[in-house]
């Protein structure tokens, strides 16, 4: 339309008039006289309709579609839509499952921990990896124990890792948080079936990591309730004689576990005059003398206890001495792959250097 | 009414519609399959409030709207074209003349190249007759939107025919000039 119309509504009823082949009326017989652009809008707007029209489509055509389009509605409806999708989407669940699964983001069903991590809420989760590196908890959230309430629940929980009260049976989870009173003790048993005794008044938290023996580390503290420990039984450190090295059935002097068993009584025997200063832990004190009095006595559980309570002390030049002296006493019971990570660990980064010394000894023995 | 007779009443409607709105494109059959199924399945909702024709127009309507769009928006990721444009087919040769299919062809393609909602006003309007009241019913808008509308589209028709040997300028004013 160019030259544009100076009157664009007249326009509009003159193509109107145009497209219906209608007769103008004298106003716009006027304007159409003198305008050029409307003449040609006119004159376009005829032809177009014109040509439209003459295109139409014919009845035979409208009746082949139609019987194309039943028989497609047919074919749509004998068979559901969603049924064609259903490998694809089984397929992508599966591979979405293996993908999570090797990435560890869920656990498979065939494996214990990871089936009671799978049920903890996602921080809890998430927490998981940063303890297992070694991580410092301290920001990661805790959770008070959820004591199962049925038999059944009491069962399913036994047969995992857990901690035992008189107040019921909770299973362990990343940062699970539990104040024992005063003559309270909790029995805390691991998945391999070896358990361990806590006593109260004490605050615990329970940490998975595979770098430890169990597969998971127990911080202790010392709660205030506590009543301060006698003087007269925490004077000095205890000694602890040659004979205090666990008579070995397996292997004499020379051998593996001989060499074990002599290396563990002068860990204890270092470790033990360690924290045996001023100021020293007495609780500390008081485990490392029940550790080297169940040397004495060849009791490897009474001394795996005191080593187990020990390793979870908040001090680490104890704890890691402690977990040095229970690899030690695994590995003259003959238990040294068990024991290999976390000597590894120690050897890399353990408190002291005399315990990454040591550590670093019996790997390469 | 039966599902079948609601099909042979509305789907010869819905063909015509659909090939005013698109004409011969090559998706033309998977529109006319989608709004007719779409009729079919609203059909017992349909009130009687307005024509049945402007019914099914309003349903044809949306359904190239939402077609175009999804479409765009295909073509433009797997760059099957440039500016997702659809193309039309050729018709076929067993009509009457071979000038006046050129012609209509030549008409459909100026109009494919309108924006839909231009598009749909002209064809409506213009080029199907119905008034600018129905029109502004079917798409569901204000009677001085489809004004202006139905203004822009023509301008801006008349700029994509402005060289066409029929319906371009020159032709028309010399058609006029010749009476």
């Amino acid at each position: 339309m160019n030259p544009q119309c100076s009157e664009p509504d007249l326009q509009m009823a003159v193509l109107a008039e145009a497209r219906d082949a209608g007769t103008l009326t004298p106003d716009c017989a006027l304007h159409l006289e003198g305008c050029a652009a409307c003449q040609t809008a006119a004159e376009r707007m005829r032809r177009m309709v014109s040509t439209w029209s003459a295109d139409q489509v014919d009845d035979d055509a409208v009746a082949a579609a139609a019987t194309r389009f039943q028989a497609r509605r047919v074919a749509a409806h004998a068979a559901p839509g969603w049924f064609d999708v259903v490998p694809f989407a089984l397929a992508g669940v599966a591979a979405g499952y293996l993908l999570l699964a090797s990435t560890g983001t869920i656990g498979l069903p065939w494996k214990t921990r990871p089936a009671i991590d799978a049920q903890l809420p996602t921080a809890v989760r998430a927490s998981t990896a940063a303890v297992a590196s070694s991580a410092t908890p301290n920001d990661l959230p805790r959770f008070a124990p959820v004591f199962a309430a049925t038999d059944e629940g009491v069962k399913w929980v036994r047969a995992r890792p857990h901690i035992e009260t008189t107040r019921g049976v909770a299973p362990l989870v990343d940062g699970l948080r539990l104040q024992l009173n005063q003559g309270e003790s909790a029995s805390v048993a691991l998945a391999d079936g070896r358990a361990s005794k806590v006593e109260g008044p004490c605050l615990v938290e329970f940490w998975s990591t595979p770098m430890e023996v169990g597969g998971w580390r127990i911080l202790r503290e010392e709660s205030a309730a506590e009543p301060s420990v006698p003087v007269a039984i925490t004077p000095t450190a205890p000694a602890v004689p040659e004979s205090a090295v666990p008579s070995n059935k397996k292997g004499g002097p020379g051998s593996r576990e001989g060499g074990a068993a002599a290396a563990l009584n002068e860990t204890v025997s270092s470790s033990a005059r360690d924290v045996a200063g001023p100021g020293a832990n007495q609780v500390s004190v008081r485990a490392w003398a029940r550790a080297a009095a169940a040397l004495r006595e060849d009791d490897f559980d009474a001394a795996d206890r005191a080593f187990d309570e020990l390793g979870h002390a908040l001090d680490p030049a104890t704890r890691d001495a402690a977990r040095l002296a229970r690899a030690q006493l695994w590995i003259s019971r003959g238990r040294e792959a068990a024991v290999r990570p976390v000597l590894e660990q120690l050897a890399q980064s353990g408190a002291t250097p005399l315990v990454r010394q040591r550590a670093a000894e019996f790997l390469h023995r | 009414m039966s599902s079948r007779a609601a099909s042979n009443e509305v789907f010869p409607l819905v063909y015509r519609q659909m090939r005013s709105l698109v004409g011969n494109r090559s998706d033309f059959d998977d529109l006319v399959q989608i709004a007719a199924e779409q009729v079919l399945r609203s059909f017992s909702s349909f009130e009687g409030r307005s024509k049945l024709s402007t019914w099914t127009y309003r349903i044809c309507y949306l359904t190239v709207l939402r077609h175009e769009r999804w479409y765009r928006r295909w073509l433009r990721r797997f760059a099957l074209a440039e500016r997702g444009d659809v193309e039309s087919q050729s018709p076929a040769l067993d009509e009457p003349t071979l000038e006046e299919f050129e012609r209509a062809g030549r008409l459909r393609r100026a109009v494919e190249r309108l924006s839909p909602k231009r598009r749909t006003v002209i064809v409506l309007h213009d080029l199907e007759g119905h008034s600018v009241e129905e029109i502004a019913g079917i798409v569901a808008t204000k009677l001085l939107t489809v004004r202006s509308r139905l203004r822009d589209g023509r301008r801006d028709l008349a700029r994509i025919l402005c060289a066409d040997p029929y319906f371009g300028d020159e032709a028309c004013r010399f058609e006029e000039n010749e009476r």
